[in-house]
């Protein structure tokens, strides 16, 4: 047997790693994979709005206030942008419509639609929540409100409607939502919301000629100086030429007596004490609890109550009886859909029990259309004919504009027993 | 280059160059089968083919050749050894069980249920997260805590003995702690099941409820200003193996203060007969409920279900009805219409039960009253379609003059509902179907097609029949409360302990 010397040794030793290099070289493979690649060239919330045609008039604002660099800028920021039919409603036609407002109070609202430091898809809003408060750029919080809704709830209520989730900031309705961009999100209001800045309800009236006869009435009657207290209210304003339709001017007020009248009633009747609602509050709690209308007792006054509601459709299948019913809901995108305040005797609205025409004198001031469920009205009047302007965000309340008169000065006097 | 690669493997193979490929290949097999299988055969073989080749060397004997053998196998061993080895360890994982020792046995319900009403704009949707001894930070927001209760929802109807809605859910919202909670929970204790109370350590608890928003985010992932909302902090003491259930409820309706209500129960304490169904009551609604105008109570315009929406008084009498016949047909809409219920004794129609007080303060257990399971002479001991109903009647009034009627008025006219008179004098609940409403047919015109809704709230059979063994269906009897907490009731179901089904 030969010996095995050292080179024999190194030779194989050579020759085992010559073969395994060569077996190295075969199995390594390097297929391209194409991976999926993100887009990098997302853009900024900024650009975003400022390249599209739905949202111009929002942009040309932002410029004009500076915030839209800001809004370039390292965010993240969580946009409630207003589309350009949220404009043009309230009469801002133009880019150029803006340069003369005031730029500190316009960008004071705008920095009001702008939360930064988070990025809120609608998920991340709380479910089934009233007026949950987010700080935004303008450092006073605005009120998100989400309503799921749910047709496994267990209500025993078949409900159709376009969307299952109802989503509203500070009164403005969120029409799409979940725009990601690369330092925030936007979403799509249908209005703007409209803060008002160390106001109180009392100095935004003052400061409204348009409202002069209100105020006048409120003064009177000794109504005027709480609504500068802490609150909140709600204030349903009518204008001078609905109270002079029906002879409510600010001579008459001057000219009455206090002690004849109810001022509880004839004025008091537009305020909501205790708590301060928008008109889309109405809409969540149809959706989430079914409530059909808001009751609410006067203040001071034993006989009437305050019924609010808004419009929506009934389908009543006679042939199934008893059995429960469809229901139908409007959408309320549309600034056209009624809402009413009514004032009533009765705790619910005309025609809900009973369509007895004698139960109308139980009505006093109340919206009034075709469908069965408005309070029935001799007087017309509809809190949503103009939707922008309502919703009115004081540091102690809210104010919205009324179309009618609720009560006549003959319907509040006090009688004599 | 060929050569070369046969001399390489002509000298590992102990071959020198004249060895012919052949030969090579078959001591290349014979090689690898002395590998596999210290083949002592072919080994010889392989001398026996050196030396008929004379591959080898005559000197090449079965010792050198034996020797190279068990070198290969040392090392053959050794791998073998080693990878084995590695098998064994790698599979080898240490879990951490959880133990609580000498636990106590907790179940929590969030019995906020007062519904969010226009009206009441201000008050805060009732989900909680429960923390059972906190840590807090310097501000006083919760950063950690021993247990955590999340996504505490408000109480469902039924809480059924075993966590039965954990293979049903799609959610995250949690009906009762521990509910869907991936934790420990009761043992059999005493023959009672109790595997939907949580076990807890015993002793002194800090518990604290806080308000969270109604998301997926877990507790202590929100923001800290979704934490700060603290509702209830305050100490609770258990004892070691004692079965405590706890009530978030409301405590006054116009100071909307709200309290725990945290009771120690006995059923696995006190001689229980198993042929008997047994239930206790306890009224824990809020003080002025009952008075309160219907807006406060629920959603304005939207129609009552039940009796119990209105509330019910301070002090009821409670009466038991029970039928036997549970056939029915599917109404089309939303519920049932019954067939051929029967009552099942005249001493058991609208027979006076006990009596129901309000005491949400108090942690006292009420008594428990029974009925039998077997109520007929001609019952076949196994399987029974027994149903009941309950009645709640204030005191001065009896079911004989009941001046209310159980079909109370379902107002047609609109989407439903029924019109509530009783003013909380009067209510039901029907332990037959969870949930769907029940319709009877007109008593006064038979076969008319008529049916009148039963205005009774609607529970699960409190009489349990499922197959077991060699029966299908078997009922079984069960232990039960009823909780009355402001415009709803709420049953709890325990099971017990049987001997294991005859199997054929």
């Amino acid at each position: 047997m030969e010996k095995i010397t050292l080179s024999k040794m190194k030779l194989h030793l050579f020759m085992a790693l010559g073969l395994v290099s060569l077996l190295g070289l075969g199995s390594c493979q390097k297929p391209e994979i194409l991976l999926y690649q993100q887009n990098e060239e997302v853009r900024s919330v900024g650009d975003f709005l400022n390249n599209n045609f739905n949202y111009t008039l929002f942009s040309a604002a932002l410029e004009y206030t500076g915030l839209l660099d800001t809004l370039r800028g390292v965010g993240p920021f969580t946009v409630f942008a207003p589309d350009d039919n949220a404009f043009n409603r309230i009469g801002i036609q133009r880019p150029s419509d803006f340069a003369q407002m005031d730029r500190d109070s316009l960008r004071y609202v705008l920095a009001y639609h702008i939360v930064p430091n988070a990025r809120l898809m609608m998920a991340d809003f709380p479910d089934d929540e009233i007026d949950r408060r987010y700080e935004t750029l303008a450092q006073s919080s605005l009120y998100a409100s989400k309503a799921v809704l749910s047709n496994a709830s267990g209500r025993g209520y078949f409900i159709s409607a376009s969307a299952n989730i109802h989503f509203y900031v500070s009164g403005a309705t969120v029409k799409d939502s979940d725009f990601v961009l690369s330092n925030g999100v936007v979403h799509t209001l249908t209005k703007m919301m409209k803060p008002f800045p160390g106001v109180t309800v009392r100095d935004w009236l003052a400061s409204r000629t348009e409202y002069s006869t209100f105020v006048a009435g409120l003064k009177k009657f000794g109504l005027w100086d709480e609504l500068a207290a802490e609150g909140p209210n709600t204030v349903f304003a009518p204008s001078n030429e609905v109270l002079a339709e029906h002879g409510i001017t600010e001579e008459s007020i001057s000219e009455m007596d206090v002690s004849d009248y109810v001022g509880a009633r004839l004025f008091g009747a537009y305020i909501i004490y205790g708590n301060q609602y928008f008109i889309r509050d109405y809409e969540f709690y149809v959706y989430n609890q079914m409530q059909h209308w808001y009751l609410n007792p006067l203040r001071d006054d034993e006989e009437y109550n305050q019924i609010f509601m808004g419009k929506f459709y009934f389908n009543y299948n006679a042939s199934l009886d008893m059995l429960g019913s469809q229901f139908f809901l409007q959408d309320y995108f549309d600034a056209t859909i009624d809402y009413s305040l009514a004032i009533s005797k009765r705790t619910t609205p005309y025609y809900y029990f009973s369509s007895l025409a004698t139960d109308l004198v139980d009505f006093l001031g109340g919206g009034a259309s075709e469908s069965i469920y408005m309070p029935d009205a001799r007087r017309h009047y509809n809190v949503g004919v103009n939707m922008y302007r309502n919703d009115n965000l004081c540091d102690n309340g809210l104010v919205h504009e009324i179309h009618s008169v609720l009560v006549l000065p003959e319907e509040a006097l006090i009688e004599e027993d | 280059m060929k050569q070369l690669i046969v001399n390489w493997l002509a000298t590992i193979l102990r071959c020198d160059e004249l060895c012919h490929a052949t030969d090579v290949i078959s001591a290349l097999h014979l090689r690898k089968k002395m590998v596999v299988g210290k083949n002592l055969k072919s080994h010889m073989r392989l001398s026996a083919l050196a030396r008929r080749n004379s591959l080898v060397s005559p000197s090449l004997d079965l010792t050198k050749a034996k020797g190279l053998r068990v070198r290969f196998n040392i090392h053959l061993l050794v791998f073998g050894i080693g990878l084995y080895g590695l098998m064994l360890l790698s599979s080898c994982q240490k879990i951490e069980y959880t133990v609580i020792d000498s636990p106590a046995y907790l179940r929590v319900f969030n019995s906020l249920n007062t519904q969010h009403t226009m009206e009441a704009k201000g008050d805060t949707l009732s989900y909680l997260a429960m923390l059972i001894n906190p840590e807090l930070d310097g501000n006083g927001i919760p950063v950690g805590a021993d247990i955590l209760g999340d996504f505490l929802d408000q109480r469902d109807g039924y809480a059924p003995p075993y966590p039965s809605h954990i293979g049903v859910s799609t959610s995250q919202h949690n009906p009762e702690y521990p509910g869907k909670e991936n934790v420990l929970v009761g043992p059999v204790l005493n023959g009672f099941d109790l595997s939907s109370w949580a076990q807890v350590p015993s002793g002194q608890l800090r518990v604290m409820f806080v308000y969270r928003p109604k998301n997926s985010v877990g507790f202590f992932d929100l923001s800290s200003d979704f934490r700060k909302d603290i509702l209830i902090d305050t100490i609770l003491n258990l004892e070691s193996q004692e079965v405590y259930t706890l009530n978030v409820v409301l405590k006054d309706m116009l100071t909307r203060e709200k309290t725990i209500v945290m009771r120690q129960e006995l059923f696995h304490k006190i001689p229980l007969s198993d042929s008997l169904v047994y239930i206790n009551f306890y009224n824990y609604s809020a003080k002025g409920f009952v008075d309160a105008d219907i807006s406060h109570k629920t959603p304005t315009g939207s129609r009552l279900r039940h009796l119990f929406q209105q509330g019910i008084r301070d002090t009821m009498n409670v009466f038991i009805s029970l039928y036997k016949g549970q056939q029915d047909f599917i109404n089309e809409r939303d519920g049932i219409i019954l067939q051929n219920s029967t009552v099942a004794s005249p001493y058991y129609f609208q027979r006076y039960f006990t009596t129901l007080r309000h005491n949400n303060f108090s942690e006292s257990v009420s008594e428990y009253v029974s009925f039998p399971l077997w109520v007929r002479d001609d019952e076949d001991g196994i399987s029974t379609d027994l149903w009941q109903r309950l009645y709640f009647l204030s005191p001065g009034a009896n079911m004989d003059q009941n001046p209310f009627d159980e079909h109370a008025a379902f107002y047609n006219s609109l989407d439903g509902g029924l019109v509530d008179n009783a003013n909380g004098n009067f209510a039901a609940i029907n332990f037959l179907r969870n949930g769907p409403k029940i319709y009877v047919p007109e008593a006064s015109c038979v076969g008319c097609n008529i049916y009148r809704y039963h205005a009774g709230l609607n529970f699960p059979n409190l009489v349990v029949s499922i197959h077991s063994g060699e029966h299908n269906p078997r009922s079984f009897a069960t232990i039960n409360t009823v909780e009355v907490i402001n415009g709803q009731a709420y049953l709890m179901t325990i099971q017990r302990q049987y001997a294991p089904p005859v199997l054929y």
